[in-house]
């Protein structure tokens, strides 16, 4: 038999292994900001640092700077070696390095500045998307490209799911993306509402399950058995939980979305597909934990095993209190509250952060021919760590718990027991310390592996190319016949990227299609009109803000919501919202109603409190907003907005509106911003403010004094 | 092993069968008909797995091929009777449950029956065990082989995987970087939750879309209905319900007390932590938009000044809670804070003093308060 010399590309393995560990290092450090601005607002000083910016660029920078670096350092050290081949092109790889880390710059700078979707994990702007795009394709082009020049016939399960991963990823950023941009720095969703909503979650969700999911299942198929030297538990397992998952997955988007106005059947699905997930869920973390079947007196003194033995724990845990929390009932509970932060953390700091310290634990000492500089500091890390996710999660279950119990609880006679928000946040402010301090823990321990990695580094000597050998796939012979089919589709790789591409379109497709095409879906309600010019500036200045990652604009249909808020939300409400707003999180009250006879307050008090919510309500944690009194929003903009929302749908090219509303939209900016200025001058001047008309606060007032109006006309009408 | 999976699928559909049952029937609680069908269930089955266990052993001195045969389509029988009966039981407590409630069984009896029958369950897996050694013995295994524990978990089979000890036997000649797999079984715990999972979606859909399940719009419906009549009896009964024709204004410090804590909260926001004002009017000094004294501060808080900003709280504080807050409010007069806003209004004069409350007394207490 013929033997082929190659070498493997440690090189690229180690420029991710790299920005992992800094982004890493700098998204948890963004993680600890935002943790210390709950206990301490002030932190929001500036407008860059503010929680609402922060927030996601906390959340992109862990998931796609972190996890997604890691993923590529697993993928790229793994292939190459379950393939018997290098990476088909080290140009290739190079440019999926640097496109990646521009990319993550570009966020970093983006993020601060406000320029955002305000679509959960999708905030990034159209011109970052479309980078996103070309680098995942050349991502999926190194990877096909090097598994059909293959030196192993079969492809093993990581490599399945690598393929599941680029496919699904490429699928639902593309379909999340649809969006018509007015400016370099600002687009609009294509999806209005409810719609919007769906797709957003169905994307969501997914980011979660073949982002920080099946590629991280694939690295632990990869490494676990390689630092355990122990047989894989079940091939058959393997293919059963690879492809339940995969197509169960897609559909559980809309548990995200239980009890809003999305439609019953679209949420039942949500419900259901999360259920029958457990299974699937578990079966990988059966075959990660029963791989180490006669290997855990390893466990005890081999740190890598060590700390994936956690990392597949928090997998099963977290991936069977999903499903739970999928339950409706456990769903009124537990949505909008700090227990869902609390549900991810465990999958993030557990399972992806675990992982990959495992990961790299294993890869240094390899690629730099040496020994890891200290065991001690390891064990270390494992510990503090393992401590700093106890102390991060259980606080917060706690919280939300207590919280929403507090949001449900009636009086004797019949009236909610905190009426005020505010109560239900400031009883739990002791339980964000903890967390601030378990995130801390869990930092100090970063740093702790970040020195133990570097000494190891400056130990050995790093070996770029490693050299290998292996003999080229023989034609297969003629009594190649009477194999398992879905052996045969271990050698087909093609087949096995249309396969995934069809398992994994079919939920999406039932669940959108209907939504989109079937007008009963979303019944209109007549008396909803479309935002002013003002108040669609003010909505970008929420947008720009990132409110809504406090704020939800979504009152659910149970009695404590509608006595808090006033009526429930519906479908019909949002026809004009792109993007839709709802939120995911309540750390202040929602907002659908805000300007409602129920819950409207002045337009001087609005002011104030952006000013500075604590000269108002002295224990509010909200951040203050004082540059909106000195930005001004951008009337040259106006027209492009309209011309926008009339593209998207939006009725401004009809009745009231005329003929080319957009070239006369400033003369109503201006009119209803000044009559908001003389609403509240008189009020606002005794204080010492300068109120002029064309400053952003004025905008968001506008809008904020909008939500929840147009029902409520609907009603006395109806009367 | 592959023999028993239909059967013990089936036995996982029960519980889960009836608790759909259970919950179609709530309505009238569960009808005499399960109960019925549940026994029905119990003897055939019972009977069954007497037939299968005597032509089991009559046939072990026989074949062993023929045995597994003979067996295993035993067992597919009696799989499909009990199905056959829970899909009667189901649509049996359909039809029953808009049946008078006359022959309800209790449900602490439901639950003590299925508890019953998942026990049964247990034994029968473990005879059913057992049975397998003595076949494996009648074949000529030794019994250590066979008699794999007597451990009941094991007995159950929950992981059916091979030791390591004999792990080459399945090892499959697949090897990546090293890596190599085995060909365990799926473990039928995870195997029946997988199941039980894709069964209890169908029961959901079915309960939620089909049958007569509360989807969230009707459930709000009841939880606001039940709220209401609640609310309607409670009004019923109360006697001395406070409104703006018979508040009164209290000063004990206690009331006072509730009264701030109230204010803090909810008012001063508006009206600033000492009353001096803010977005809404000083509260401090005698001028009154919408008038002054007990009655038509109670008013305005009651109502609200939608208009202006000034929120209606009936909907959120009862009317002693209202009535506190009130006389709080009023027990800041004359307090003079700094930064107090400019008066608005008309400077209010108390027009009857009936229970010549003295004036000096509202500074005290509002002083004392201050502190």
């Amino acid at each position: 038999m013929e033997i082929e010399k190659f070498k493997y590309d440690n090189n690229i393995v180690r420029m991710f292994g790299n920005a992992t560990i800094l982004w890493g290092a700098i998204g948890m450090l963004v993680g600890l900001l935002v943790a210390f601005q709950f206990i301490f607002p002030s932190l929001s000083f500036m407008e860059y640092v503010s929680f609402g910016r922060v927030r996601p660029l906390h959340t992109n920078a862990v998931i796609f700077a972190f996890v997604g670096n890691g993923i590529f350092t697993g993928v790229y050290y793994s292939l190459q070696r379950l393939l018997k081949t290098r990476m088909y092109s080290d140009l290739l790889s190079k440019i999926n390095f640097w496109g990646w880390q521009a990319i993550i710059v570009s966020a970093v700078v983006t993020l601060p500045l406000g320029i955002t979707t305000s679509k959960e994990y999708a905030e990034l702007e159209w011109p970052i998307d479309i980078a996103i795009t070309i680098i995942w394709v050349v991502f999926g082009w190194n990877l096909f490209a090097t598994i059909l020049k293959r030196r192993e016939r079969h492809l093993y399960v990581a490599v399945w799911f690598y393929i599941a991963t680029f496919v699904t990823v490429a699928v639902l950023h593309l379909v999340n993306s649809f969006e018509l941009p007015i400016s370099f720095t600002k687009s609009y969703s294509w999806y209005a509402g409810v719609q919007d909503a769906l797709v957003q979650w169905w994307y969501g969700h997914n980011a979660v399950a073949f982002f920080l999911t099946t590629p991280y299942l694939g690295l632990m198929y990869y490494f676990v058995p390689k630092a355990a030297n122990r047989p894989v538990f079940s091939y058959r397992l393997s293919i059963i939980h690879f492809w339940a998952l995969i197509f169960l997955y897609i559909w559980a988007g809309p548990h995200h979305l239980l009890y809003t106005a999305l439609p019953d059947w679209a949420q039942s699905l949500g419900v259901v597909f999360s259920i029958m997930l457990i299974a699937p869920s578990w079966g990988g973390m059966i075959n990660g934990l029963l791989t180490l079947r006669g290997a855990w007196d390893k466990v005890r003194d081999n740190v890598v095993l060590k700390f994936m033995v956690v990392a597949i724990t928090a997998y099963g845990m977290s991936t069977f209190e999903g499903p739970m929390l999928s339950l409706k009932n456990v769903n009124a509970i537990a949505h909008f509250t700090d227990w869902i932060v609390a549900h991810v953390h465990v999958g993030a700091l557990g399972w992806n952060g675990f992982l990959t310290f495992g990961m790299l634990y294993y890869l240094w000492p390899i690629m730099f021919n040496t020994k890891l500089y200290s065991k001690k500091l390891a064990n270390i890390h494992f510990w503090i760590g393992t401590l700093g996710i106890l102390f991060y999660a259980i606080p917060l279950y706690w919280a939300g718990f207590v919280q929403s119990q507090m949001w449900n609880d009636f009086t004797n006679e019949g009236f909610l027991k905190y009426p005020n928000f505010l109560e239900t946040v400031t009883n739990i402010i002791p339980m964000y310390a903890y967390r601030a301090v378990g995130g801390l823990l869990y930092y100090i321990g970063v740093l702790v592996m970040i020195v133990n990695l570097i000494k190891t580094a400056k130990s050995g000597v790093f070996v770029a190319d490693e050299p290998a050998e292996a003999a080229p796939i023989k034609p297969i012979g003629k009594n190649y016949q009477d194999e398992h089919w879905h052996r045969f589709l271990e050698r087909k790789p093609t087949l096995m990227l249309i396969g995934s591409l069809v398992v994994i379109s079919i939920g999406g497709i039932i669940e959108m299609v209907p939504t989109f095409l079937v007008d009963s879906n979303i019944p209109t309600i007549k008396s909803v009109k479309p935002y002013t010019p003002l108040e669609l500036h003010g909505r970008d200045v929420y947008i720009s803000e990132g409110c809504n990652n406090c704020h939800s604009q979504m009152v659910r249909p149970f009695r404590s919501e509608t006595e808090r808020y006033g009526e429930y939300s519906k479908a019909g409400e949002f026809v004009y919202d792109h993007p839709h707003l709802w939120g995911s999180k309540r750390t202040g009250p929602d907002l659908a109603r805000e300007g409602s006879s129920k819950l409207r307050k002045p337009n001087s008090w609005h002011f104030k409190h952006m000013y500075d919510p604590r000269s108002l309500s002295p224990q509010s944690i909200m951040p203050a907003y004082p540059w909106l009194l000195d930005n001004t929003y951008d009337t040259s903009m106006t027209a492009a907005k309209i011309n926008a929302m009339i593209t998207l749908g939006v009725p401004y090219d009809e009745a009231p509106y005329g003929d080319n509303y957009a070239a006369r939209a400033n003369e109503d900016v201006i009119k209803q911003a000044n009559e908001i200025v003389e609403d509240m001058r008189a009020v606002l001047e005794e204080d010492g403010f300068d109120v002029e008309a064309d400053k952003e606060i004025i905008a968001l007032i506008a809008y904020l004094q909008r939500l929840g109006v147009d029902i409520e006309k609907g009603q006395t009408v109806k009367k | 092993m592959k023999r028993y999976n239909l059967l013990i699928a089936s036995f996982l559909c029960l519980p889960m069968m009836t608790f759909a049952g259970n919950s179609i029937a709530k309505a009238s609680g569960i009808s005499d008909a399960i109960l019925v069908t549940l026994l029905v269930c119990f003897i055939v089955l019972l009977l069954v797995i007497t037939k299968v266990l005597v032509s089991s052993i009559e046939a072990i001195g026989k074949e062993g091929k023929k045995v597994e045969k003979n067996d295993s389509q035993s067992t597919k029988i009696v799989s499909l009777i009990i199905l056959s009966s829970l899909s009667f039981s189901a649509q049996a407590a359909e039809t029953n449950a808009s049946i008078d409630s006359a022959y309800v069984l209790s449900n602490s009896l439901f639950w003590i029956l299925v508890g019953v029958i998942l026990l049964l369950a247990v034994i029968i897996g473990v005879l059913f065990k057992s049975l397998n050694t003595l076949i494996k013995v009648a074949k000529g295994e030794s019994f250590e082989e066979a008699e794999v524990t007597t451990d009941l978990f094991a007995a159950l089979n929950l992981t059916d995987n091979i030791p390591i000890e004999r792990e080459v036997d399945i090892m499959l000649d697949h090897n990546y970087d090293g890596i190599t797999e085995l060909d365990n079984n799926l473990p039928p715990w995870w195997k029946y939750m997988f199941y039980g999972t894709i069964v209890f979606a169908f029961v959901y859909i079915y309960h939620y879309h089909i049958g007569d399940g509360q989807l969230q719009t009707a459930e709000y419906l009841t939880e606001v209905e039940a709220a209401a009549a609640e609310k309607e009896t409670m009004m019923a009964n109360a006697t001395d319900l406070i409104t703006e024709e018979n508040v009164t204004y209290l000063i004990a410090a206690a009331d006072l007390a509730k009264g701030e804590a109230i204010y803090q909260g909810n008012c001063a926001t508006c009206h600033g932590q000492l009353g001096e004002g803010g977005a809404g009017p000083n509260m401090t000094d005698e001028f009154w938009i919408h008038g002054g004294g007990i009655s038509n501060i109670f008013k305005t808080i009651k109502y609200g000044v939608p208009a202006k900003g000034m929120i209606a709280w009936q909907s959120q504080f009862s009317p002693s809670q209202m009535q506190k807050v009130a006389s709080y409010v009023l027990s800041l007069q004359g307090t003079k804070p700094a930064n107090g806003k400019a008066p608005q209004g008309e400077k209010y004069v108390e027009e009857v003093v009936e229970d010549a409350t003295p004036a000096d007394s509202t500074v005290v207490i509002a002083a004392t308060i201050a502190e």
